[in-house]
């Protein structure tokens, strides 16, 4: 019964998006169902925050090999859900007076479904085959609806993501024909499964965690997330930078931590090395942009290191810090990516010379894209102080040279972060500057970024109740020490 | 004691295809020069022998007649899968005189005698059957180059029947028989040896595929793609029934033939212009797979529960290349760059071909990824982990013509006026889209393949 309450959840996008798609006004159900979808998954919390689900999910039969229909909702999972519906009625509200074709907006629902999938699967198949639907809608999202280098970019955001998923499929079968050899028993249960020890753990471990690091991104697999971000439409970019890269943490923490437990510690400070290269050279790279759209992108790659720092620390501070983190980097860039693009949508472009002294003309838009900067930056009173600051913690318990690593991090995006927004809101307007066509926000986009920056408020100050949320499935990630 | 059903079984199909084989010549030779029968009744005719060759192979899957034959359920499943491309292709096909629906018949007589071998002179009896009408089959196509490329596949088939019979009487010199059954020492290796790749250039594995793409890119496209599926299927049967000869080093060597025809097929068609010839290197690249899963399947000591991974790669493929063919038949497209485009000028062509090439690169919930999926599965259990890797790479590379070519269609502006489409039967376009809705569709419930099958496995 409860596992049909979850299969709706991720049933009604899909739904949607073929209403959208054989109906004739295609905004009007993308707003519906996807709105639907974010107030159901408000309803949710009530059963999920019980454990109802998590005690004893509802078994289904197996089709074949051990794979079945597993579904389960923790507050971990829960709350990326909510992360994907409102970020999908954000992506909806800010495309809406825009002339898109019907697929534009199925895409986005299907994009939404699957990503709802990914987030809710509980066996390694299903999610596994959920992982790899999100690739085609973002796929034409970029394609179709993007910038001028959209064909190469779209092209390289699946090619790249697809190199990772083979290894990610190739460890996973491994995994559970070891664990069959070892137990006797075909499962693909992620709570059941335990990794073999030795170099054949050790593979299968490299090769799953190789699908994820291409997701997160992790240097030097990076280099898909500029050019995709980039050249995606705005609200594409939200769900990329939104959703899409917290599947590949979503991964370490819901696979490999709890198959690997004791191999995943071992491995920590290599894997603590790749974040902290993650947090220095995406600040750097980001430092170096001169576009706006690809230095907010480049902030990802450095948001992301963080947040896998604090989760590799496996200390309660860090896990809960690095998820999080996950949640606000979802929130904080995106409303910097839907700002970017009601920006060029006044200008036509997005270079960092290409405005200035924007405070006069368009207040709102100055404000909102101040808190969000300051948000991405750390400032105490806002989402981004509680995750970073948490997750430092978490590292200063198990490594404590790596929050030097962490606090330059902190302060290189204050060295990025802050100049574009002098350069491009309150600096002097250059020659070729295009600031007089920039408008204020209307009503239609301010409330939505009101609604953001009010989460980033809500969070940075009472981040409590989603605390707790979030704290029954990763406690119990906390190695006994 | 002999059952009538086993009897059935066994002889049923292969007599009723030489049955419509004849009944079709019939038609056309009771006719006179100014009344030709019409098409459709030829094809009527031969598509109704196909449908009870398959309802009759269904009858009765484990049978035996020693020493000739012996039905099991591999074979049967196979044979579903032929003689299921062979439907298509009757339908799809321009007779203009009886005799190209007569020799497809003949070509699945062949492959139903590979079905049911139970030695290897019938095997060979069933190869030869199965490909001397192909030869015929290529050489009355439309294209310039037919004929050539009829002689080129002449030879190399007969290089390959040529090894065949040597590498049976080289076995025979060993084994002192013609079962199929391991012949001891070096000399019935060799022997094996010998047959296996007589297997593998019907198959198309790389070295021996050379011949491949100039004879799928001369052939008309329905029978490019009758080749890549069902000539393909019954090699791969040929292949398998010789496995149980030998758990020699011929099994070791067959993993890695498979991962270098997977790759070779794919780096080739990445430079491919041609569509017809793009298919055909990928069709390589695809009998890779389908060798792995084979090599797997003996690797494991052939159990039935694994045999299930030849068989839904054999039966996804030809959804997904009979339809990829066909709609090249259907829409008269031949160069890649005439995609670019496409899907504004022509979307509902553009998108069946999306949701084909999709699943022929494997990506779910299509059938391609399932069955690609069944034989990394397979291959796991067998223990062959490094061919498996490069196979996964294979497949990275082939996304890049396939996802290329949707690329192509849905990024891209059209080049010059677009090219009016042609003027294909509605019937044809449906039979298309329906290919890529059955592509789509056993991705999403893969077991629908088991109730095509005489019985489950699992």
């Amino acid at each position: 019964m409860s596992q049909d309450l979850l299969t709706l959840f991720w049933v009604m996008p899909a739904v949607g998006g073929l209403c959208a798609l054989l109906g004739r006004q295609a905004r009007w159900p993308a707003l519906a169902f996807s709105a639907a979808t974010a107030l159901y998954g408000l309803i949710l919390l009530g059963p999920a925050s019980s454990g109802a689900w998590h005690s004893a999910p509802v078994s289904s039969p197996s089709w074949a090999f051990g794979i079945r229909y597993l579904l389960d909702c923790d507050g971990l999972s829960l709350s990326l859900c909510w992360l994907t519906a409102f970020l999908t009625v954000a992506c909806v509200i800010a495309s809406w007076n825009k002339d898109y074709p019907p697929a534009y907006w199925a895409a986005f629902l299907f994009l939404e479904s699957a990503l709802l999938g990914v987030f809710l699967a509980r066996d390694l198949f299903l999610f596994f085959v959920f992982w790899e639907a999100v690739l085609i809608p973002m796929f034409f999202i970029i394609g179709l609806w993007g910038m001028e280098g959209r064909r190469h970019a779209a092209m390289k955001f699946f090619l790249f993501t697809f190199f990772g998923s083979i290894f990610l499929l190739l460890g996973s079968i491994a995994l559970v024909t070891r664990h069959h050899a070892a137990t006797g028993v075909w499962t693909w249960d992620m709570a059941a499964l335990k990794g073999p020890g030795g170099l054949a753990g050790l593979a299968i471990f490299a090769a799953m965690a190789l699908g994820f690091a291409v997701k997160i991104p992790l240097v030097p697999l990076h280099t898909w997330l500029p050019d995709a971000h980039t050249e995606a439409p705005a609200a594409g970019s939200v769900m990329l930078a939104g959703v899409l890269l917290k599947m590949g943490v979503y991964g370490f923490l819901r696979i490999l931590w709890p198959v690997f437990p004791k191999l995943s510690w071992e491995l920590m400070p290599w894997l603590m090395l790749l974040a902290g290269v993650n947090v220095i050279y995406g600040a750097l790279c980001a430092m170096a942009q001169k576009d706006l759209k690809r230095l907010i992108a480049y902030s990802s790659v450095a948001h992301l290191g963080f947040c896998l720092m604090g989760v590799l620390s496996r200390t309660p501070e860090g896990l809960l810090g690095g998820s999080l983190q996950l949640l606000n980097h979802g929130i904080t860039t995106g409303a910097l990516f839907l700002m970017v693009g009601f920006l060029y949508e006044r200008g036509h472009r997005r270079g960092l010379g290409d405005y200035g002294e924007l405070y006069g003309r368009a207040p709102w838009l100055t404000f909102f894209f101040g808190v969000a900067t300051m948000s991405s930056v750390g400032l105490p009173g806002l989402n981004g102080f509680v995750g970073e600051f948490m997750s430092l913690i978490g590292v200063a318990r198990v490594m404590p040279r790596f929050v030097f690593v962490g606090v330059i991090g902190v302060t290189l995006a204050a060295a990025y972060a802050l100049p574009a927004f002098q350069s491009v809101f309150l600096g002097p307007a250059g020659k070729a500057s295009v600031s007089a066509k920039v408008t204020d926000l209307d009503r239609r986009e301010s409330s939505l970024l009101w609604a953001l920056c009010g989460a980033m408020f809500a969070i940075g100050i009472y981040p409590a109740p989603l605390l707790r949320v979030l704290e029954p499935f990763l406690l119990g990630l906390v190695p006994a020490r | 004691m002999i059952s009538l059903a086993s009897v059935l079984g066994l002889w049923g199909p292969a007599a009723v295809l030489a049955g419509g084989s004849l009944a079709v010549l019939a038609i056309g030779l009771g006719a006179s020069d100014e009344h030709r029968p019409p098409a459709w009744l030829m094809r009527a005719t031969a598509a109704a022998a196909v449908l009870l060759a398959l309802a009759l192979g269904a009858v009765s899957p484990e049978a035996a007649r020693p020493p000739l034959l012996r039905g099991d359920l591999l074979g049967s499943s196979l044979q579903a899968v032929f003689l299921a491309a062979g439907l298509p292709f009757l339908f799809m096909m321009d007779p203009a005189d009886e005799v190209p629906p007569a020799l497809a018949l003949g070509s699945l007589i062949g492959m139903a005698i590979i079905a049911v071998s139970g030695s290897l002179l019938a095997l060979f009896i069933g190869l030869e059957l199965m490909s001397v009408p192909a030869y015929l089959l290529v050489a009355r196509s439309r294209s310039p180059r037919a004929l050539e490329a009829a002689v080129k596949y002449f030879f190399a088939g007969g290089a390959a029947a040529a090894l065949f019979l040597m590498g049976m009487a080289v076995h025979f010199s060993a084994a002192g028989s013609l079962d199929l059954a391991a012949a001891p020492g070096r000399v019935g290796e060799a022997g094996l040896a010998l047959m296996v790749a007589a297997a593998l250039f019907k198959l198309g594995a790389v070295p021996l595929h050379f011949w491949l793409p100039d004879v799928y890119e001369a052939s008309d496209p329905e029978l490019a793609g009758f080749f890549s599926t069902g000539v393909k299927a019954a090699a791969v049967l040929l292949l398998a029934r010789l496995t149980g000869i030998s758990q020699g080093p011929i099994l070791a060597v067959l993993p890695w033939a498979a991962a270098l025809t997977i790759l070779f097929g794919a780096a080739v068609a990445l430079r491919q212009t041609r569509l017809q010839r793009l298919l055909a290197y990928s069709s390589i690249s695809h009998a890779g797979f389908m060798l792995l899963a084979v090599a797997a399947w003996a690797g494991q000591g052939r159990p039935l529960s694994a045999a299930g991974a030849v068989f839904f790669y054999a039966a996804a493929y030809l959804f997904m290349s009979a339809g990829a063919f066909l709609w090249l038949k259907v829409t008269g497209l031949s160069e890649r760059s005439e995609l670019k485009g496409l899907a504004r000028s022509r979307p509902a062509d553009a998108a069946v071909l999306g949701v084909l090439l999709l699943a022929l690169a494997g990506i779910p919930p299509t059938a391609g990824f399932v069955a690609k999926f069944l034989v990394f599965w397979e291959g796991f259990k067998a223990g062959i982990y490094a061919p498996l890797v490069l196979a996964g790479l294979g497949a990275f590379l082939s996304l890049g013509y396939y996802l290329g070519m949707v690329r192509d269609m849905y990024f891209d502006e059209p080049e010059g006026e677009a090219a009016a489409a042609p003027e294909a039967g509605m019937t044809r376009r449906c039979l298309v889209s329906a290919f890529a809705v059955l592509a789509l569709l056993l991705g999403v419930m893969p077991w629908l393949v088991d109730s095509l099958r005489a019985g489950g496995s699992r």
